[in-house]
């Protein structure tokens, strides 16, 4: 194994693959800032370009590209609080005060280091544990996966600061807004009151950029003459935010880790690790306090398991041939392009482009973090623009990323009608996140929940009769007691 | 600033309480299968809305009682209502700026106007802004992406 990878890393070093690294993470960190486009949108543009390359350079592409853009992502959730994908949704909620507070820099070198390990600790996942960790994924069927999606929308109501209810409403009334359109699996059209764009349903994208972009405009119509920058001026370097992510080492480590093992649980991993491992890091913290008001730490546990996903979502892709998520769907439809199937057998009969592919991904965890550290000085100068300046540049932005949804201009009409609910959510003190979450994980629950149903002939004892689904009740159990127990007392004054 | 909240509230949850009776309603003559999730996630959501608004009301009422009408009048900020719907209507009217005059334009028009709407004294870097930033947006998504951006009725005319 350790020969197959060296190999791999040599034939890396060529000029044309390290032109390629360089455009595929340029790409990649661009696309991942512009609200809208994501990882999965990057790289279905990419392949065909990529297809026209040699092998390795093609590959090397569109996995840089990939890599850059999960990162890229946290840029715009630090500097104008809202996320470049779903994925980084998280990271906003500690990364933007940050910025106001004049910490950007730290803030965007915080996110790189620990999207750099966590990715990386993905990759050490895939490379030693995917054949075994494959097989436990088979074990995840359509009830395991709906619990998994209430527990994660429990986490993530009972995490948020504020009325637990409020967030609980929030992810109750995401749900219903994601079963408008075509029901997946009868494929009865519902809910659509005779509107024929509702037909498809309600893109989760334009929930994202609605409710971050726009939202976060009209909020910061109050203050026009300011800059983003609540304080005089930039302070901290990248040094600090590196040394931040060393002092937080557990918590990176755990939630890497986390986002490992969430991410193979097939089309939930990439929003739901980022709120557990958020979850745990605020309730294992001496801080907990400083969740949500620009702590280091909720950054660490957010990025690190969003990034660890890629690596653990590649395990039932590579091994099973089931992608993990949207993103690896398309990485799986370019291996395919390429001859590379999938399965069991695929490390014996052409390990040596699999170990190029692994070696591809471990260096493009290095390459996004350096590009993301030495260009986090011009980013954090974003955060100086005066408002009056960036709100009509933020808002072309956004409308531009949601025409580039489907060319449609009814949907940048919809994403002003989501931007003023997540104005009006905001000034009644309902988290957004929740409604988010659920508007992202809601079809996903609903086809399992239909499934599950179908398997136990309209029994509910599925539900509780698999031991992971045991563990996973009683973990919701203990996220809801817990605090009703133990009142939360700062352990630390800092 | 708490009373503003909790209009907003009572506000909001009179919407979510709508959208669920809709949605209720419209179950009729659907598959029991095809809304069956739906219809548990309604009741289980109209319960937690009741039980928010009923809280939401008993605190509006206590903090009427302590606000004194000076302050309430204080509330609600007209320079900032009229901002707000002066930027909902520019960003309605950049999609029919884009319908009609194309991106390209339409992004221009609208990157000005809301600009001098928020009252730019440097009106040479809006008008370098309002140029460079739609430029290089078109670049990106058109030309790299290939996203068909509107051209509007513009090349109709040529």
């Amino acid at each position: 194994m350790h020969s197959d990878l060296i190999t791999a890393f040599i034939g890396l070093i060529q000029p044309s693959v390290l032109l390629w690294m360089v455009i595929g993470s340029f790409v990649g960190i661009v696309a991942g800032i512009l609200p809208g486009i994501g990882a999965s949108l990057t790289m279905a543009l990419l392949i065909p370009i990529s297809f026209s390359l040699p092998k390795e350079q093609g590959l090397v592409a569109l996995i840089f590209a990939w890599s850059a853009a999960v990162y890229g992502g946290s840029i715009s959730s630090i500097l104008i609080n809202t996320p470049g994908t779903g994925a980084n949704v998280m990271t906003c909620l500690d990364g933007f005060p940050m910025a106001r507070a004049g910490k950007a820099r730290v803030a965007l070198a915080i996110s790189a280091t620990s999207s750099m390990v966590g990715g990386l600790i993905g990759v050490f996942f895939l490379i030693i544990f995917a054949p075994p960790l494959a097989n436990f994924a088979m074990k995840f069927g359509p009830s395991e996966n709906f619990m998994l999606v209430l527990f994660s929308l429990v986490i993530v109501s009972f995490t948020l600061k504020g009325s637990t209810l409020k967030g609980l409403i929030s992810a109750g009334f995401g749900f219903l807004l994601s079963f408008v359109g075509y029901d997946i699996l009868t494929g009865e059209m519902r809910y659509t009151f005779g509107i024929s764009y509702l037909e498809d349903g309600l893109d989760f994208l334009l929930f994202v950029i609605g409710l971050f972009a726009i939202a976060q405009i009209l909020e910061f119509l109050s203050d026009i003459n300011e800059s983003i920058l609540g304080v005089n001026k930039i302070t901290g370097s990248y040094a600090e935010g590196i040394r931040l992510t060393i002092r937080n080492w557990k918590t990176l480590i755990k939630s890497s880790v986390m986002g490992t093992v969430i991410g193979f649980a097939p089309g939930i991993g990439t929003s739901t690790a980022s709120v557990v491992a958020y979850g745990e890091a605020e309730r294992s913290s001496k801080c907990p306090e400083q969740f949500g008001k620009g702590s280091p730490e909720g950054i660490v546990a957010a990025e690190a398991s969003n990034n660890a996903v890629q690596g653990g979502a590649l395990i039932p892709t590579l091994t099973l041939g089931i992608p993990g998520n949207s993103d690896s769907a398309v990485f799986l439809s370019g291996l395919m392009m390429y001859g590379i199937m999938p399965g069991r057998d695929l490390f014996q009969s052409n390990s040596s482009l699999v170990y190029f592919v692994f070696a591809a991904l471990i260096l493009s965890q290095v390459a996004f973090c350096a590009l993301g550290l030495s260009l986090s000085g011009l980013f954090s100068k974003i955060t100086m623009i005066p408002l009056k300046f960036l709100i009509p540049l933020l808002w072309v932005v956004s409308a531009t990323g949601t025409y580039a949804l489907h060319n449609n201009l009814i949907d940048v009409f919809v994403v002003i009608l989501i931007g003023i609910l997540g104005y009006v959510m905001r000034k009644a003190d309902f988290p957004i996140i929740p409604l988010l979450m659920a508007v992202i994980l809601g079809p996903m629950a609903e086809k399992n929940f239909m499934r599950a149903m179908m398997i136990s002939d309209g029994s509910f004892s599925i539900f509780v009769n698999s031991y992971i689904n045991i563990a996973i009740i009683l973990l919701i159990v203990v996220v809801i007691s817990l605090p009703l127990i133990f009142k939360k007392k700062p352990k630390s004054k800092d | 600033m708490k009373k503003q909240n909790n209009t907003a509230a009572i506000f909001l949850e009179f919407f979510i309480i709508l959208f669920i009776a809709g949605l209720a309603i419209s179950s009729f003559g659907h598959s029991f299968r095809a809304v069956q999730l739906p219809l548990i996630m309604c009741a289980l959501t109209f319960v937690l809305v009741s039980i928010d608004l009923v809280q939401t009301f008993l605190r509006n009422r206590k903090d009427e009682s302590k606000t004194s009408q000076a302050s309430q009048a204080r509330a609600v900020d007209p320079k900032l209502l009229m901002r707000l719907f002066g930027t909902v209507a520019a960003m309605l009217l950049t999609i029919a700026f884009w319908r009609i005059i194309g991106y390209f334009f339409g992004s221009i028009v609208s990157i000005t106007g809301i600009g001098l709407f928020f009252g730019i004294k440097n009106r040479l870097l809006l008008a370098v802004i309002a140029v460079v930033v739609p430029f290089l947006l078109y670049l990106i998504f058109s030309s790299f992406l290939g996203v068909p951006l509107p051209w509007g009725f513009l090349p109709m005319l040529f």
